[in-house]
């Protein structure tokens, strides 16, 4: 397996233990759920451990190599250590992708209040499309539950298998429609006023599509972890 | 002792090694083993997640510190999980003082 490197580099002397270590963590990487940035802390604290467990190992007098080999076998096969991390780092992507689309949720559409209808209120954009409204709600509503269902007051709430992932998945395709809706809009309007370059709308126009580019690849993940 | 017999009393067992001290993963595996004679060894790599689910939850509370060159992830017990350890420990000692009642081999009552 090609190596990767996951965090801090390797605290051994011996090159054969540090590439034991390292193998070790890349095989655990290659099985954990979500892009690189979701486990890259877990990965760097797995590697603390292996690290506290090598510098034991090594007070009883075996070398760098066979010390690895004792802290690499104590953790556990690869496939059981990944599969301890992944409810945890799929429901950790899941509430992260949801903050980040309610966080940026009414930036967004600030833009395009601008953009599409400037000097008035929010519902009048609303109103264009109406069911914007409805996939607005569903997708808010969504990623409220996916953040709750998350955090500490999930204790409380009932066990609904992957329910995080589904929420996830849902504000997700909430987010794709509404962008894919505002460009069509935007592409309408200047279709309609061809001519100088209309700034508000440009900007919004680059903010969805920011947005689309962020969507589509958390709704791949979550689609396969909602499965 | 079983994988998963202990499975379901892991996060009970990690509440308790943290209610005396905040400790670093390595340090929680540790007293696990030391305070069960060795008895409770699981894969070490599967605590660490463990601990993060009770920090998702609410828990503990977790910060990097660093100390001789090397930063740690630090695990602290929150007033909640202080408060979900004292009814987890309540449960589990009615529970097992019920079934060391029924193991225990003491005769049963004749039957009347």
């Amino acid at each position: 397996m090609a190596r990767r490197r996951i965090a801090d580099p390797p605290r051994c002397v011996d090159p054969a233990a540090s590439a034991l270590v390292e193998d070790y963590l890349a095989a655990i990487a290659a099985r954990l759920p979500g892009p690189r940035h979701n486990y890259r802390a877990a990965m760097s604290e797995l590697r603390d451990g292996l690290h506290d467990a090598l510098t034991e190992h090594r007070r009883t007098g075996v070398n760098d190599l066979a010390a690895a080999r004792i802290a690499v076998a104590e953790s556990g096969p690869p496939a059981v250590v990944a599969s301890a991390y992944a409810p945890i780092l799929t429901n950790r992507y899941a509430r992260r992708t949801s903050q980040t689309l309610l966080a940026t949720g009414p930036f967004i559409g600030a833009l395009w209040l601008l953009a599409l209808s400037p000097g008035s209120r929010p519902a009048a954009l609303l109103l264009t499309v109406p069911a914007l409204a409805t996939v607005l709600t569903v997708g808010v509503i969504a990623g409220l539950v996916a953040v709750a269902a998350t955090g500490p007051i999930a204790r409380r709430l009932p066990d609904i298998p992957r329910l995080p992932q589904r929420s996830a998945t849902l504000i997700c395709a909430a987010a794709i429609a509404i962008d894919l809706a505002v460009l069509g809009l935007a592409a309408a309007q200047l279709a309609s006023s061809p001519g100088a370059p209309h700034w508000p709308l440009m900007v919004a126009a680059v903010a969805s599509l920011g947005r689309l580019v962020y969507t589509q690849r958390a709704t791949r993940y979550q689609l396969h972890a909602a499965r | 002792m079983r994988d998963q017999v202990l499975k379901g009393h892991l996060d009970t067992l990690l509440l308790a090694v943290l209610d005396d001290q905040p400790q670093h993963g390595y340090a929680v595996i540790h007293a696990l083993r030391a305070h069960s004679d060795g008895k409770i060894d699981l894969p070490t790599g599967t605590v660490y997640p463990a601990l993060q689910r009770l920090e998702s939850q609410g828990l503990v509370r977790s910060g990097w510190s660093t100390g001789a060159g090397r930063r740690r992830r630090t695990y602290t017990l929150t007033a909640a999980g202080r408060s979900a350890l004292s009814d987890q420990r309540s449960a589990w000692l009615d529970f097992s003082s019920a079934v060391t009642a029924i193991l225990g081999g003491k005769p049963w009552p004749a039957a009347g």
